[in-house]
């Protein structure tokens, strides 16, 4: 019997360092591209935590793994998901081959999606932010090629994502305390405003997306690319389960209403100052801005 | 009453580090403040978990150190520091930030009883001091030392609060990711500035 967490986590981790230190340039987009279409394959073949009978054998993928003590968990209903976020990544890889940049790419980019995938699957799930902060990290190194000088926008990146990290893990704990006693407005409006600020460093929400046109004219248009599609995917299904697991927070009006309000202000700032851009670069960045407002649209 | 001394050394290292601009003197405080937060975080997780912190905290120190170390002098290092404007400022905003620690350390307590004054003190000084960094310039160097003093600080806090051995771990190797990261960027920003000699 062997666990999902292995064959989804563990295996594209250490995948992408034999491909970082083992593998030449040509290769990697093959390899890398190859892995993360069969794991898309598996994932949707492959029930987890259910018996399959081949011939005399059977097999089973267990849906956890024990670290730490604590558990790494992937579901049954998490395999349409992880088929979704290995095919795309599938892509992401066989396009490095016309990118040039596939050996860093590609093994980064399949550490990055495994630590992503570990934030989905890490109990308990506000844990998940450290996760995100350490792919956060990886990404630096696909941003900047080895000498050449960081960017403004790659700085503020990383102190962004820095912040976000101590606000929502601080809210999780304050917000188990507001399930303690439900009727303490006070703690509820600390822990909210805790977890909204969170949110707004890890999904560059108005007015902390300064660093997101910056990016964009400063670094790859390809590894940016790659950026705004793992981190916002992940972090969205990361603050759904936030709403998943406090009922209070799905049921607020305010809430709804401030997520709503945000959403809809990204979309106007980032096409308002989309159609003011002369660089190519930041027009995608303001697009990307946009395109996140509707996605926290749909929240509200 | 140790622990009050803990939290005075936190106040004097950050201080230290900000106003001054010797990146070994910088070094040397940020190796201090952690040798303060491990008292502090002693004060409720067990003491292997306090040493293993310090230790972490220690090897990001040694990894900065190096990287700095083997990189040459350069012209606009001291262009980009925050010392030229003058260390008035920066003391004024550790001042700034010593006055909000000494107001809001008692509320904290009592929204969340039990952490400890001194813990409490030491968590907001270094936050505070982090913040403060992070604000005064976009020098990779400094960026890295607000960051890290910023996650010494909540680590002091969250220690209070979470004692599991996966977040411990985690946050270990979110500083140890920070330090190579940051060399990898010191290295990467100091390769395309000119060389100058070192004037020792």
């Amino acid at each position: 019997m062997i666990s999902a967490p292995i064959i989804w986590i563990l295996f594209p981790f250490l995948s992408g360092l034999v491909i970082l230190f083992g593998l030449r340039e040509r290769m990697s987009a093959l390899a890398g591209g190859t892995i993360a279409a069969v794991l898309s394959l598996t994932a949707m073949v492959l029930p987890i935590d259910t018996a399959l009978l081949l011939g005399s054998i059977s097999l089973k993928i267990a849906s956890s793994v024990q670290f730490f003590g604590r558990s790494f968990v992937l579901h049954t209903a998490d395999g349409t998901l992880l088929a979704m976020i290995y095919g795309l990544a599938a892509l992401w890889f066989f396009g490095t081959e016309v990118s040039g940049t596939a050996h860093r790419f590609v093994s980064l980019g399949l550490m990055i999606v495994s630590l992503l995938t570990a934030s989905i699957a890490v109990e308990p799930f506000l844990f998940a932010a450290v996760l995100i902060e350490m792919a956060a990290m990886l990404v630096i190194p696909l941003l900047v090629p080895p000498l050449q000088k960081p960017g403004r926008g790659v700085i503020r990146f990383l102190i962004y994502q820095t912040l976000a990290m101590p606000f929502i893990l601080f809210s999780g704990w304050m917000l188990a305390g507001v399930e303690a006693s439900p009727g303490d407005i006070g703690l509820t409006m600390q822990a909210g405003t805790m977890l909204g600020l969170g949110f707004a460093f890890l999904l560059a929400i108005f007015p902390l997306y300064n660093w997101i046109p910056m990016l964009c004219e400063e670094t790859s248009p390809y590894a940016t690319g790659f950026l705004l599609w793992a981190l916002p995917t992940f972090t969205v299904i990361f603050g759904l389960g936030f709403l998943d697991r406090y009922g209070w927070l799905r049921t607020s009006a305010q809430l709804s209403t401030s997520i709503q309000f945000a959403g809809i202000f990204m979309v106007v700032t980032g096409g308002i100052f989309a159609s003011l851009q002369r660089h190519i670069g930041r027009m995608l960045g303001y697009a990307a801005i946009a395109e996140a407002g509707l996605l926290i649209l749909t929240w509200g | 009453m140790l622990s009050w001394f803990a939290a005075i050394f936190i106040l004097l290292a950050s201080t230290g580090a900000l106003i001054n601009r010797d990146w070994r003197v910088q070094l040397g405080a940020l190796a201090a403040q952690y040798l303060a937060a491990f008292w502090l975080i002693n004060q409720h997780l067990p003491f292997a978990m306090g040493a293993a912190k310090l230790v972490t905290g220690w090897m990001v120190v040694a990894a900065l150190g190096m990287t700095r170390l083997s990189l040459a002098t350069h012209v606009d290092e001291k262009d980009e520091s925050f010392g030229t404007r003058g260390r008035s400022f920066p003391i004024v905003l550790a001042g700034v930030v010593a006055l909000v620690t000494a107001g809001a350390t008692p509320r904290i307590e009592a929204i969340i009883p039990g952490l400890g004054l001194q813990v409490i003190a030491g968590s907001l000084l270094l936050m505070g001091m982090g913040l403060i960094h992070l604000g005064l310039t976009s020098n990779v160097f400094h960026v890295l030392l607000g960051l890290l003093t910023m996650l010494t600080g909540f680590e002091i806090i969250y220690a209070a609060v979470e004692s599991s051995i996966l977040v411990a771990g985690l946050l270990a190797l979110t500083n140890l990711g920070l330090a190579l990261v940051g060399s990898y960027l010191l290295i990467a920003d100091y390769s395309s500035k000119p060389i100058f000699e070192e004037q020792q």
